[in-house]
């Protein structure tokens, strides 16, 4: 009372003495006696309100600018104004009046009233177009391209090591001399004769490290030949995946080579795991790489080749050598599909004799993920982690770039999406020449929980070396499943924390589809994570600052021997960030992420300022790998600026500049833009 | 200029759940394009009291429904508390 007293305007407040005094506002007894009480149904409910609605208005009619000035008066007309509005509004809307009913029939408050709300207020005009808003919140349109200068394809195939003649018509092997051919030859056929066992097969290989590469690899084709004729078809057809021994594998050799009987040996995967041995017994870098040939999933050899024209990657496939005429895998891994005729989303790994490493993918690959809805499960979990909730969305998303156009539509629990890709500048690294694909998505989203299926039917144009045309279908289905829950703790004087912790899942399976599909195998991803990130609110909303952690693992094929399944330990992430208020409006936001990835470790920093309608930023990421041959070193800026214009619409700007470094490359570098306009309906 | 989704982050961050969320979106879309933001301007202006206009909301709309004289008194009686409530901090 005393402050209230304070202010001489407040002191005769029509009908606030009566509220302070009555315990109970009569007008709303039950007494049978009171007219409305005889009025017991719904407008007698709403009649009921009106003498508190008057109440409320004798009150704000009171109100005079000058007695804003006290914050607290201001603070608490304010919300008795607001409090009005939502009263009337609440009810008319129960009542299911139409928007004009409830625009007459609120009770417009004084000038004097309608300033108090004036500062949160509005802009004229701008409904959403008719329908929409009932159908998306928003429209998210993007338009962007990667430029990076590429080298021409150089490469080629060598199949035919039959004589002399027929080897030197292929690149590979234009300047190889004659001599050195028949040293190769003999030096193959003497080691295998000349051996008792597998241990002094390789022992002789291993005295052959002063050969050139292209003796090598012509003694690797030639044990190639041989071992495809001792091909272990019942193996295959019995669907069997069984560890041969090296010494299997050489009498299998040994006895094709001396006496022309076929000993079975084993399939693909023993095959090229053998090869993959003997090119590191005579001194070469190899490796095993998962990838599929006619759209049968397929293991081959991968080696580090050098000649006069330079080192690159060669892929060894039986006898056929396939040179990629390049030093970056990911263009190498395009080569190869091109070659072999078929890309083996999900399913590609690259590794050793004795385990796989990680998955490799090439720019179809990606493509093609991307088309089916597949996310990098660790940077899905993060985003989850930093909201502490299932996000819900519907909305209109449209991405146009040279290359690629993607519609989206997502409503509730539905979504359905277009995905076209063409190869309009001719990347001979990149094998498809095309891709559409339409992808449904179930979504089915609580408040802690999530699940997202997605089907997707594909149809691609592969393009072969020769540049000739495959086309064939595909269906990728994937699973995504999400929790994600958030605990407050009790906030004191000296601020808040709120623990956000969660798990992701996500699979894939990949299947053919049409004539060729009982040729083919299907392709599988699995990997699941965990993470949590505790979040300090300070008080006064002085700033948000956070540490978080993450985990994520991954099922892949244990070796190119079995069947076995291995769990690996795929990213572990640790994150550190704050959003601090440097002044009204003005928020900082700072983040670090370290990350220890199976193949080597990444850094990743942000930085930037946002204001009411303003924000910029710069990032800048920076990976070290640990298999630069097959997963690039890298650095990478990004430079972003945004204008928001209330919740109507917002745009960003967004360039960026990547320096890839694959082992023994020159640096390649990659330049990208982007432009997204994001348009509120809602 | 205020947006719902601004709004909804506010509403599921205080627990609220979907069906009342949705409520209060349906609540919303009844409205005008500037007495809509006007109301988005009070929930936002006041999020400490949301919970409690979400409730409000729900109850008129179950009484709308299905009247029953016990729940008409009880929103009376919460409608009052607030405006006297408020009255009192003016004093």
């Amino acid at each position: 009372m005393e402050r209230f007293s304070e202010i001489p305007e407040f002191k005769k407040i029509p009908g606030e003495a009566e509220l302070r005094e009555a315990p109970e506002v009569e007008e709303y007894a039950e007494s049978p006696e009171t007219p409305l009480a005889k009025k017991e149904n719904l407008d007698g409910f709403f009649e009921k309100e009106v003498p508190l609605q008057e109440k409320i208005g004798r009150v704000l009619d009171e109100i005079t600018p000058k007695k804003l000035n006290n914050p607290i008066v201001n603070k608490t007309l304010r919300l008795l104004t607001a409090f009005s509005i939502f009263m009337g509004g609440s009810s008319f809307f129960a009542k299911g009046v139409s928007a004009e009913e409830i625009e007459q029939g609120l009770r417009q408050p004084k000038e004097a009233a309608a300033e108090l709300l004036k500062t949160e207020n509005q802009p004229k005009e701008t409904e959403a177009p008719g329908g929409w808003k009932k159908f998306i919140d928003r429209f998210d349109i993007s338009v962007g391209g990667i430029y990076e200068n590429l080298p021409p394809f150089r490469g080629g195939v060598s199949s035919d090591i039959s004589t002399f003649k027929n080897l030197t018509q292929s690149d590979f092997y234009k300047d190889f001399s004659r001599d050195k051919y028949s040293k190769a030859v003999i030096a193959f056929y003497n080691s295998v004769r000349l051996s008792d066992n597998s241990a002094d097969f390789f022992q002789k290989l291993d005295q052959l490290k002063n050969f050139t590469t292209q003796q090598k690899t012509l003694i690797l084709q030639n044990l190639g030949t041989v071992l495809n004729k001792t091909y272990n078809y019942d193996m295959l057809e019995n669907n069997q995946m069984v560890k041969i021994s090296d010494q299997a594998m050489f009498q299998s050799i040994k006895e094709y080579l001396q006496n022309g009987k076929i000993l079975p040996g084993g399939i693909c995967g023993n095959i090229h795991t053998f090869l993959t041995k003997a090119a590191k017994e005579m001194g070469l870098e190899a490796w095993l790489q998962i990838n599929s040939r006619k759209r049968t999933n397929h293991i081959f050899s991968g080696l580090l080749t050098e000649t006069d024209k330079g080192k690159q990657i060669t892929f060894l496939d039986y006898n056929n050598l396939i040179s990629t005429g390049t030093l970056n895998y990911k263009d190498a891994l395009g080569i190869a599909e091109r070659r072999m005729g078929s890309i083996t989303t999900l399913n590609s790994f690259v590794g050793n004799e004795t385990e796989f490493l990680f998955p490799v993918k090439s720019r179809a690959q990606e493509k093609i993920e991307e088309a089916a809805g597949v996310t990098d499960t660790g940077k899905e979990l993060e985003e989850k982690l930093k909201e502490g909730k299932i996000k819900k969305e519907k909305g209109l998303t449209i991405k146009l770039s040279p290359e690629t156009k993607t519609i989206g539509l997502t409503k509730d629990y539905i979504g359905l999406t277009f995905f076209n890709y063409e190869n309009v500048y001719n990347n001979p690294y990149q094998s498809l020449e095309n891709l559409n694909a339409l992808r449904g998505r179930l979504n089915l989203k609580g408040e802690t929980l999530s699940l997202e299926a997605d089907a997707t039917i594909l149809h691609l144009n592969l393009k072969d070396l020769d540049d000739g045309n495959i086309a064939y279908d595909e269906f990728i289905g994937r699973i995504a499943a999400d929790f994600i829950d958030s605990h407050k703790f009790n906030k004191g004087e000296y601020g808040q924390f709120i623990l956000n912790y969660g798990a992701s899942l996500q699979t894939a399976l990949r299947l053919p589809l049409g004539k060729t599909a009982k040729e083919s195998t299907a392709g599988l991803m699995g990997e699941g994570g965990t993470g949590l990130r505790m979040i300090y609110l300070a008080p006064n909303n002085i700033g948000k600052f956070y540490v978080g952690a993450s985990e994520i693992f991954r099922g892949q094929p244990r070796d190119a021997q079995s069947k076995d399944i291995a769990v690996k330990e795929a990213a572990k992430s640790f994150t550190v960030g704050a959003d601090i208020k440097v002044r009204e409006g003005k928020i900082l936001n700072l983040e670090a992420i370290k990350s220890r990835l199976d193949w080597g470790e990444k850094l990743e920093i942000r930085g930037g300022l946002a204001g009411e309608k303003w924000r910029g930023g710069l990032a800048y990421e920076k990976s070290s790998s640990r298999y630069e041959r097959f997963i690039p070193s890298a650095e990478k800026t990004t430079v972003a600026v945004g204008y928001k214009d209330g919740p109507k619409w917002e745009i960003d700007v967004l360039g960026f500049k990547a320096d890839e470094k694959y082992a023994d490359a020159e640096n390649r570098k990659i330049y990208g833009a982007e432009v997204k306009l994001k348009i509120f309906l809602w | 200029m205020k947006n719902w989704l601004d709004l909804k982050q506010i509403l599921v961050q205080q627990n609220i759940p979907e069906q009342d969320i949705k409520l209060t979106k349906e609540f919303l879309e009844t409205l005008s394009f500037d007495r809509r933001q006007q109301m988005m301007g009070i929930f936002l202006g006041w999020p400490e009291k949301l919970g409690f206009f979400v409730d409000l909301l729900k109850k008129k709309k179950k009484l709308a429904k299905n009247y029953q004289p016990e729940l008409a008194r009880k929103i009376l009686d919460l409608e009052k508390k607030e405006v006297q409530d408020l009255i009192k901090e003016l004093s």
